[in-house]
């Protein structure tokens, strides 16, 4: 009987979707689970090292077993996984959460999978899996480990430092009665002793119970992914989980939308033909579970009916645990926390072909302002944030250049070109000549005067289809989000580099022209890549452009202070910052692409996209933050300010899913000048997209950012361009 | 929750209390480990040419805004000491 083979998942396109020829392949006794104890056989047989406890692990753990001895075993232990049972252990549970609760509250960099999610489930587990050995740490790490036990054809290695894992987790479990537990409450291991008479193995016991404590790790991976799920939403629809009786009306949809289950295998026995695909013997069937969960979303729209614990004999036990569970910890969650808000560039992920889950969830605890260095005070809240961005008296934009004057005099250093930039970049700007030079702009990107422009963003947006078709590895930010900006604003802006490759090698790094207290060794390298950008700027070309360059307008302004050297600097800064269109439009679409199908129905329709922009720029616009300067002491609240201290605006909890009026583009004086052009982009490349590629959808987990501390910018978002419109949802 | 420190280092205590004299304008031996670094007066500036001057004297990189994510000298100091340790 061979092992199943993991190449396997190389072809998505034979994934079984159907929801029906799901449940009818679990039901199907012609397949069987992954055959784990032949896979060790053969590796012994070769002259392999043996592996103990997995050899045990496969003959006595459900996951593996097959036939009678898998239903004995089922039947025996069923009545401590029901629900009935599990009501017992709803305050155990209630106490984890509680002092994960606590955790978090006091954890410096508070993450919550590993202070919250993680830390209750092994509080919980330790009594309920009959756990009590080894330092907490030590055990979760044993626990994640073997939890990949069921992935195929894993390395000796792996297979050998699960083995030692199993064995030491052995080590901790235990009959005894758990401190600080109500007595009455039997754990898992206890349990089974008593029945020892009912288990076709008695010898079995150990590793029943082991298996229940590493497999009821899905709980907390399910748990970790629903809460990114719920938490990449906007803040009303977090708070929501907060209400009385959330737990009745969604966890079945959180059910159906966030297993940690990506897909489930079986392996055909003999030749077999299920919802029309013919299996040959020994054939490995893959389930794609998040694909037929979504089927059946469109058939019950609650999402009662899904697929998320399988379903026949070998249906996973511990799904009312995770009803318990997850319908307990996510209302505590949000009770406490009503203004979680999580980091989703700080966001890890752990995947392999048959599961995703997040192991690392950064979070800013509460919308509430407060002072986080000596000389920085961080702003959280929007009417804060919104009274400062309005006041020019009390608050100035960074004085970038008074700041490099002073430092040049003092280090004795020439910052030339980095002066030259801070004195002609519009956020750092102040008075008369930023008033003069927005009006300039405004002239050429003001919302009004784009249409002209609106013919080369869609040829832009057609060609970058058409390189994303053609890609033999499709990326949503190497093929669309980056061809799209640099098509549109080099053009606009009128930067016109002699050499286009090594121009875009050297411009990303203008963007870091609004870190805070750049390093001089830093200061050094940003001017230097400043100086030869500049020298190798020509005279944009005008003709077959619908509208005139910024450029060229500009020096045909009369604008006070500012020669052809400024004009240049001005513009090849608005090109730093427009690689926030680039940045804003990859976030929206991983936004979009990671919502549940029926949730992002209308992304091809112009009209959809419009209305839902706003909230998406406020969940995804790519900049971190807005800095004020203090031109005196002044006070926000509680906190005293001194003069030229820093306030830094976080926009994560500030705009949280605002919607209209949040300050993506800032607001004001300084309101982004590039809004305009961004949206225009934005309301075409978005639902283009979608109307050309209906069946698009991410490969799961597999986008990486970019390390950037003022911008949330992804580097790479690979995508499945999906079959157009035949049988993808 | 307070981090545990390092000992702080002498030759660096020494060099920071040097640096930080000469941009505030003070007598050194009115900067004591425990001093505030923002009473004493230093600026943004002074933060970042001071970790220039940190990072060139004890081959480490030092980005100036960990200067004010400490609240004392010896609390940097030793942050400095650890990092000199890590090397």
């Amino acid at each position: 009987m061979p092992v199943v083979n993991s190449s396997a998942w190389d072809t998505p396109d034979r994934f079984v979707t159907d929801p029906d020829d799901v449940a009818a392949l679990l039901r199907d006794p012609r397949f069987t689970v992954g055959q784990l104890a032949t896979h060790l056989d053969q590796i012994a047989a070769r002259g392999g090292p043996r592996f103990p406890h997995l050899t045990e692990m496969a003959r006595h753990a459900f996951a593996f077993q097959t036939g009678e001895a898998h239903l004995a075993a089922r039947r025996a232990t069923a009545a401590f996984f029901a629900a009935p049972a599990l009501t017992a252990w709803a305050p155990v549970a209630d106490r984890a959460f509680a002092s994960a609760l606590d955790r978090l509250e006091a954890a410096e960099a508070p993450d919550v999978m590993r202070d919250y999610c993680e830390a209750a489930f092994l509080d919980f587990v330790r009594a309920f899996a009959g756990c009590p050995g080894g330092d907490d740490e030590r055990v979760l790490e044993l626990i994640r480990l073997a939890n990949n036990t069921t992935q195929p054809m894993l390395s000796l290695k792996t297979l050998g430092r699960i083995d030692a894992a199993l064995g030491e987790l052995l080590g901790y479990l235990s009959t005894d009665p758990m401190p600080g537990v109500d007595p009455s409450l039997e754990g898992f291991p206890a349990f089974l002793a008593r029945r020892k008479d009912r288990l076709s193995d008695p010898a079995a016991a150990p590793y029943i119970a082991l298996s229940a404590l590493v497999g009821s790790h899905t709980v907390a991976q399910s748990l970790a992914l629903a809460l990114y799920g719920l938490l990449l939403g906007d803040a009303e629809h977090w708070r929501a989980a907060a209400e009385p009786g959330w737990t009745d009306t969604a966890l079945d949809r959180v059910m159906s939308l966030y297993p940690s289950t990506l897909t489930l295998v079986r392996m055909a026995e003999d030749e077999v033909n299920l919802g029309g695909c013919p299996f040959h013997k020994g054939e490995a069937a893959v389930m794609d579970v998040v694909a037929a969960n979504a089927e059946l979303r469109r058939r019950v729209p609650d999402g009662s009916a899904h697929l998320s614990f399988g379903a026949g004999p070998h249906k996973c036990p511990g799904a009312p645990l995770s009803q318990l569970f997850l319908g307990r910890a996510i209302p505590a969650l949000a009770r406490r926390f009503p203004q979680l808000a999580l980091h989703r560039d700080g966001v890890r992920f752990h995947v392999t072909p048959l599961v995703q889950y997040p192991v690392a969830l950064p979070v800013t605890r509460d919308a509430q302002s407060r002072r986080l260095t000596g000389r920085m005070v961080e702003i959280r809240d929007l009417d804060e944030a919104r009274a400062i961005v309005n006041d020019d008296e009390t608050w100035s934009p960074p004085r970038m250049e008074p700041y490099l004057t002073a430092l040049a005099d003092r280090s004795g250093r020439d910052f030339g070109p980095a002066r030259l930039v801070a004195r002609n970049a519009m956020f750092f700007m102040s008075g008369e000549r930023h008033a003069a030079i927005r009006r300039a702009v405004a002239d050429s990107l003001g919302g009004n005067r784009l249409a002209r422009w609106q013919p080369l963003i869609e040829a832009e947006t057609q060609a970058a289809l058409a390189r994303l078709a053609a890609a033999p590895e499709p990326d949503l930010i190497a093929d669309y989000a980056d061809p799209i900006f640099r098509g549109i604003a080099g053009p606009v802006l009128g930067i016109a580099p002699a050499d286009p490759e090594r121009f875009d090698v050297l411009a990303p790094i203008l963007q870091d022209v609004l870190e805070p207290w750049l390093p001089i060794r830093e200061l050094d390298r940003l001017q230097a890549v400043i100086a030869e950008i500049l020298d190798g700027l020509r005279p944009p070309a005008t003709d077959g452009l619908p509208g005139t360059p910024l450029l060229t307008r500009l020096m045909d302004e009369d604008l006070p202070d500012t020669d052809e050297t400024d004009i240049k600097a001005l513009v090849l800064v608005m090109y730093g910052a427009s690689f926030n269109m680039a940045h804003t439009l990859g976030n929206i679409l991983h936004h979009l692409l990671t919502l549940p199908p029926e949730d992002r129905k209308g992304a091809a329709d112009p009209a959809w996209i419009d209305a839902e922009l706003e909230r998406l720029i406020s969940l995804c616009a790519s900049p971190k933050y807005i800095y004020r300067m203090a031109r005196g002491p002044a006070r926000i609240g509680e906190i005293e300010i001194r003069p030229d201290e820093t306030l830094r605006l976080q926009l994560l909890s500030i705009d949280r899913g605002v919607g209209t009026g949040n300050l993506a583009f800032g607001h004001g004086l300084h309101r982004c000048v590039g809004a305009a052009l961004s949206k225009r982009m934005l309301r075409t490349a978005l639902p283009a997209l979608f109307a050309r590629f209906p069946g698009l959808a991410l490969k799961p987990q597999r986008h990486r950012y970019f390390e950037m501390t003022q911008t949330v910018a992804l580097a790479t978002l690979p995508c499945r361009l999906g079959s157009t419109g035949k049988d993808r949802p | 929750m307070t981090r545990t420190l390092t000992p702080p280092a002498p030759e660096v205590v020494d060099f920071l209390t040097a640096g930080i004299a000469r941009f505030t304008k003070q007598d050194p031996a009115a900067i004591r480990p425990d001093s505030v670094l923002v009473d004493l007066g230093l600026q943004s500036i002074d933060a970042v040419l001071l970790s220039g001057e940190v990072e060139d004297h004890f081959q480490i990189e030092l980005d100036p805004a960990t200067i004010f994510s400490h609240e004392t000298v010896g609390s940097f100091a030793s942050d400095i000491t650890k990092r000199l340790g890590a090397r």
